[in-house]
């Protein structure tokens, strides 16, 4: 049976397809509320315990802030009083705050709509405050002058933990189902009596009362929005909406401060926490987890007393995901390309299929209802990741195979891999098989863990541009790395690496010393007592995420220029080493010339040297001595909360803004070029098709690199059969792949190859009995590959 | 180096194996393309597959006159960038291999099946899972009867599903199914000898057999043979299939408008796989694919060939339908034994 699925214009005149539109003609604005009040509370706490005066601040603006139900909604609960509003975080960076508040509705990317009395109260009412108090300006009263010295040379950035806090976590909703806030403030009720009396009143007992208030005060914000609704019903002339309203105003009585009884209960109580949670904190990524493991008891108990439908259930969802679009976060305009794309969207992750704790298929009928919800959507947010395992049904690998061949972007991920990989960096079984994903596609422990997983990005590509220049930084000209010896004295490739290993090893040291006082500036300015609630760990310690509360504890550091590095390193030993066609010290020369007059010797190294996707062993083996390399590195290391330094291989937006401070690399790109992406090949260099990439990359000691990689892969050809597509996939993870998305080519990616073809020398299209790639072709066949595609679609 | 003759088959003359190929036979595939062919269609889009020899192919764009090709040739052959002359190459592509931009590329490479295989292997898995395997196309496969069979059965010892994708233009004995290969001139592939082809096109799984022009006189017109053997090569493999004998036969036509897809060639061909119990068929639709490719060969540009109509696609179907054969676009056949096997 082929697996039916669903499209947006499906729901084009119901209430989803309503609010959708309203999402996507809705403005990015910026919204004043939670900065104004977050700041008054703070003025007035200052001289209490952060713990204190962070949960009086949140309690402040839980009860002030607006509260708003737009037509049509069911599932409430705003972050901003504007609908695609972002609030301000200026308890964790300000500085950039003064210069962009002027520019925010002027600027190109990212603009985003603010009041001119909004600017003026921030300018006057918000910033005055925060000066010589925020977290960055802490942090850089905690950063060494030899660290300080080395974090602006665009080897390593913590721009977004600087700027919006750690973020980038799940939380144990089922605990909130099952025992409503009501009891887990119970718990921490009951717990200073277990402590000594210096206990608390120091620390811990500060922590249980801020815990105490965090909570109660969301418990008053769900009361704020049934009071609304109440309001609104009793105001409303329309019978069907009035009804719609009392429900609304029941449901947020009794959630979250009760356990939820009925599934809209449940999903309206999770939307509370995630939401909560975000105003509380800025850190992106605050992730929904397996939301249909999570709200499968309430669903069921629903089907069971007929309360329920796949439909309804189906609808609630599609409306929590459309609520998840309202949120977003304003980036200061130097980082938005390295952000989470210019949407400002905060990777708001949701999960599903997969195992259970015990190691059975746990894809159930809401994960088909989840993924169908998506689907009909199809908004920025949530980010939606499938996971999958050697049980998972067929039934359900070509649904979600259907849907990627559609265009729904959706993360692959492979428990048979990454439930092993996670037992190895520490976890449990039983919390290996339960992880949630994180942000774009971090696994770990769900409701367990404080993973800051995108704390940090490290360009490795930078260091091996100091490698090969003994230490010059070949866009400006000066030195920035170690001086490592000059490429000319390098007698073996064995120096090369040598002094790879020390520009990489000495970077990495400076950025967990770095990352060590931002985490320190956080702990101490900003903690969080609400998402430590919600988490488990904290609780059961009496320590704040933000101090190392959680059961797990990592720092995520992804490394860009993965494929660069890899090829870069195989060409040099290839053509300096081994054939000799080339001396170091030229090489090194035309990097630093970034190829001007040696442009043949750049094309040489480009189009003649094998490059890392294409299944060639030697080079493959260089990128696998990269991988396990950088993994040995960030071993060594531990964070400020007492975890471990995970390794990640995946880029976001970082692979472009490093790129554009990285020199000529030997593998001929030109200097300020995008570095590759994740641990995709390089853009256009793996020109085999998709099975050699995937052999190329589960070559790779992939189940080291726990804080997760992104392979994303182009097809050509929505009539590629989907029985295929599974059993590559299948065969992908069998060989130990972790992660892939597809992206499906459309018409514009082959008229974009048609002007840029240096970008797009891997994309293949496969026609019966041809041989060639797409780039090769003649004008006129382009032309007709693209009326094809556009005939497909 | 090797020379393409396949009466000294150390190595098979390739020029492409391409692997995730969906539209070649069942499941995710690899293609190995051989080089060499009997036929010259007027509409082939791989003209590159035509001589059973290496050659040098000039990308002109992609040309940077940076002169390294006039330098590193040892013979003195190249005048100019992309100016070669042919009575010097000795094809040592030294120019190839040291042309920075990929301007200058080879066509054609010896290699050996343990090579071939070598380059397959990593793709078994994909090919076990998907119920996949390896097409032999080109070219002309069975131009390399001994070598081809060598690798074909290889690849069998492996347990993997064999396609081999062939003109139907080869010396077929009925009883051995015997088929082999003879070039004559350098340039010029011809057909085989009785001997070997059959051994190879017996260790196949899958025949895909393309059929271009019933009529005789029109195949010689546009194909530049007479098409006699093939269709009594076709009748021959049909009855061992039916016998169960043979490998299954599945018919593919390129449908080039005005050339094949005319009614009297549909026609033709409906009845006679209608005759032979082949009621399927794939079509496999002209494209302008490989007009590039005769520039870098420095060939003649081939006919002016319309692009192929929604209209007249439909017509065609509507033929052949009425004769009672199935019709199917490539990579949407049924593989009705081989998906269940």
């Amino acid at each position: 049976m082929e697996p039916e699925i669903v499209r947006p214009e499906q729901v084009a005149g119901e209430r989803t397809g309503r609010i959708r539109q309203r999402l996507i003609d809705a403005p990015q604005e910026i919204c004043v509320e939670r900065a104004r009040y977050f700041t008054q509370a703070m003025a007035e706490h200052w001289g209490k315990h952060p713990l204190t005066r962070m949960s009086l601040a949140l309690e402040r603006v839980l009860n002030k802030m607006s509260v708003i139900i737009r037509d049509d909604e069911i599932i409430v609960g705003c972050r901003t009083g504007k609908l695609k509003g972002a609030p301000l975080f200026p308890e964790n960076k300000t500085r950039w705050l003064a210069g962009d508040v002027e520019n925010f509705d002027r600027r190109v990317v990212q603009r985003a709509l603010i009041t001119e009395a909004e600017k003026q109260e921030i300018l006057n009412d918000v910033l005055p405050f925060w000066t010589g108090r925020t977290v960055e300006e802490r942090y850089e009263e905690l950063l060494p002058h030899a660290i300080a010295e080395d974090v602006d040379k665009y080897v390593f950035t913590f721009m977004l933990e600087i700027t919006y806090g750690i973020g980038h976590f799940t939380m144990n909703h089922q605990r909130v189902l099952a025992s409503g806030l009501s009891g887990i403030i119970d718990e921490a009720r009951k717990k200073p009596a277990a402590l000594s009396s210096a206990e608390s009143s120091g620390d811990t007992g500060l922590f249980y009362e801020a815990v105490i208030r965090s909570l109660q005060a969301a418990i008053q914000f769900a009361r704020r929005y049934s009071d609304l609704a109440l309001k609104m019903a009793r105001e409303t002339n329309d019978p069907g909406r009035k009804k719609e309203l009392e429900t609304i105003a029941a449901v947020c009585r009794r959630v979250p401060e009760y356990p939820a009884e009925t599934f809209h209960e449940a999903v309206q109580s999770l939307y509370f926490i995630h939401l909560i949670a975000q105003i509380e904190s800025g850190g992106n990524s605050v992730s929904l987890g397996r939301i249909d493991q999570i709200l499968y008891p309430c669903y069921i108990k629903d089907r069971k007393e007929g309360r329920t439908d796949p439909a309804m259930a189906k609808e609630l969802i599609s409306l929590l995901f459309l609520k998840t679009g309202e949120i977003w976060n304003v980036l200061e305009e130097a980082y938005i390309p390295g952000g989470e794309g210019t949407e400002g969207k905060t990777t708001q992750n949701v999960a599903v299929g997969g195992l259970d704790q015990n190691g059975a298929d746990a894809t159930n009928e809401l994960s088909y209802l989840t993924l169908d919800a998506y689907a009909s959507i199809r908004t920025v947010q949530p980010n939606f990741s499938v996971r999958l395992s050697s049980r998972s049904p067929d039934f359900f690998f070509m649904k979600v195979i259907e849907y990627a061949k559609d265009g729904v972007l959706l993360h692959f991920l492979n428990d048979d891999a990454i439930i092993p990989s996670l037992i190895r960096a520490g976890h449990t079984e039983e919390d290996a098989r339960d992880y949630g994903v994180v942000g774009c596609l971090e696994p770990n422990a769900q409701g367990k863990t404080f993973g800051s997983t995108f704390a940090a990005q490290f360009n490795g590509m930078k260091c091996l541009e100091f490698a090969l220049s003994n230490g010059v930084d070949n866009i400006f000209g000066y030195t920035s790395g170690l001086e490592t010896g000059a490429p000319s004295n390098f007698a073996s490739f064995d120096d090369v690496w040598n002094a790879y290993d020390c520009q990489i090893n000495h970077f990495v040291n400076q950025l967990t010393g770095g990352m060590a006082c931002l985490d320190r500036a956080i702990a101490e300015l900003v903690p969080s007592p609400f998402a430590s609630a919600m988490i488990d760990g904290p609780m059961e310690k009496g320590i704040d995420l933000t101090r190392g509360g959680a059961i797990y504890n990592s720092t995520g550091v992804q490394l860009m220029g993965f494929s660069n590095i890899a090829d870069s390193l195989y060409a040099v030993k290839r053509t300096v080493f081994d054939e000799k066609r080339f001396s170091l010290s030229d090489l090194s020369q035309w990097l630093s010339d970034d190829w001007t007059d040696a442009e043949d010797k750049q094309a040489y190294l480009k189009n003649k040297i094998e490059k890392y996707g294409n299944d060639v062993d030697a080079v493959d083996e260089m990128a696998q001595k990269v991988a396990g390399h950088f993994c040995d590195v960030l071993e060594k290391h531990r964070n400020f909360r007492g975890g471990a330094y995970w390794p990640g291989v995946f880029s976001v937006g970082f692979h472009i803004s490093m790129g554009a401070f990285t020199g000529a690399t030997p593998d001929g790109r030109c200097a300020g070029e995008t570095l590759g992406n994740g641990i995709t090949p390089s853009n256009g260099l793996a020109v085999a098709g998709p099975t050699a990439i995937m052999n190329s990359v589960t070559k790779l000691p992939l189940q080291r690199i726990y804080n997760g990689m992104n392979l994303n892969m182009r097809f050509h050809g929505r009539k590629t059969r989907s029985r295929d597509l599974v059993c590559l996939i299948k065969t992908y993870f069998e060989n130990g792949g972790f992660q892939v998305q597809f992206n499906m080519v459309d018409s514009e990616t082959l008229r974009d190859a048609q002007k840029n073809p240096e970008a797009h020398k891997d994309l293949i299209v496969r026609i019966s009995g041809y041989s060639g790639i797409f780039i090769s072709l003649s004008d006129i066949a382009q032309d007709e590959i693209i009326r094809r595609t556009e005939y497909e679609m | 180096m090797a020379s393409g003759n396949p009466k000294q088959e150390a190595a098979g003359l390739v020029f492409s194996i391409q692997h995730f190929c969906l539209q070649d036979g069942p499941g995710i595939r690899s293609l190995v393309f051989f080089k060499g062919c009997p036929l010259r269609c007027v509409w082939c889009q791989n003209p590159e597959s035509w001589k059973p020899i290496p050659e040098l192919g000039f990308k002109k764009h992609l040309c940077t006159n940076c002169r390294t090709c006039i330098s590193v040739c040892p013979e003195g052959a190249i005048v100019s960038p992309g100016q070669i002359r042919s009575e010097k190459c000795r094809q040592c592509f030294a120019c190839t291999d040291a042309c920075p931009s990929g301007a200058l590329i080879r066509f054609g490479k010896p290699l050996s099946v343990k090579e071939i295989r070598e380059e397959l292997m990593p793709e078994y898995p994909f090919y076990q899972n998907s119920g996949g395997g390896v097409t032999f196309s080109g070219g002309e496969p069975t131009l390399y009867p001994e070598f081809a069979a060598h690798l074909a059965g290889s690849l069998k010892r492996d347990g993997i599903h064999l396609a081999i994708e062939t003109c139907g233009l080869f010396h077929a004995d009925p009883d051995t199914l015997s088929a082999s290969g003879t070039i004559t001139k350098k340039d010029t592939a011809q057909t085989a000898h009785p001997e070997t082809a059959g051994r190879l096109l017996t260790l196949a799984d899958l025949v895909l057999f393309d059929i271009k022009l019933f009529h005789p006189e029109a195949h010689r017109q546009f194909c530049g043979t007479d098409n006699r053997m093939i269709l009594d090569n076709l009748a021959m493999l049909a009855r061992r299939y039916h016998q169960k004998g043979g490998p299954l036969i599945w018919p593919r036509m390129p449908v080039i408008p005005g050339i094949t897809d005319t009614p009297e060639n549909l026609e033709g061909w409906g009845s006679l796989l209608a005759e032979l119990r082949l009621n399927r068929l794939t079509l496999v639709p002209f494209h302008h694919l490989g007009e590039a490719k005769r520039e870098w060969l420095q060939l003649e540009p081939g006919p002016c060939i319309h692009t192929l109509t929604g209209e007249s696609m439909e017509k065609t179907l509507r033929v052949l339908t009425k004769i009672g054969i199935s019709c199917f676009a490539p990579g949407e056949e049924d593989w009705p034994e081989y998906i269940s096997s």
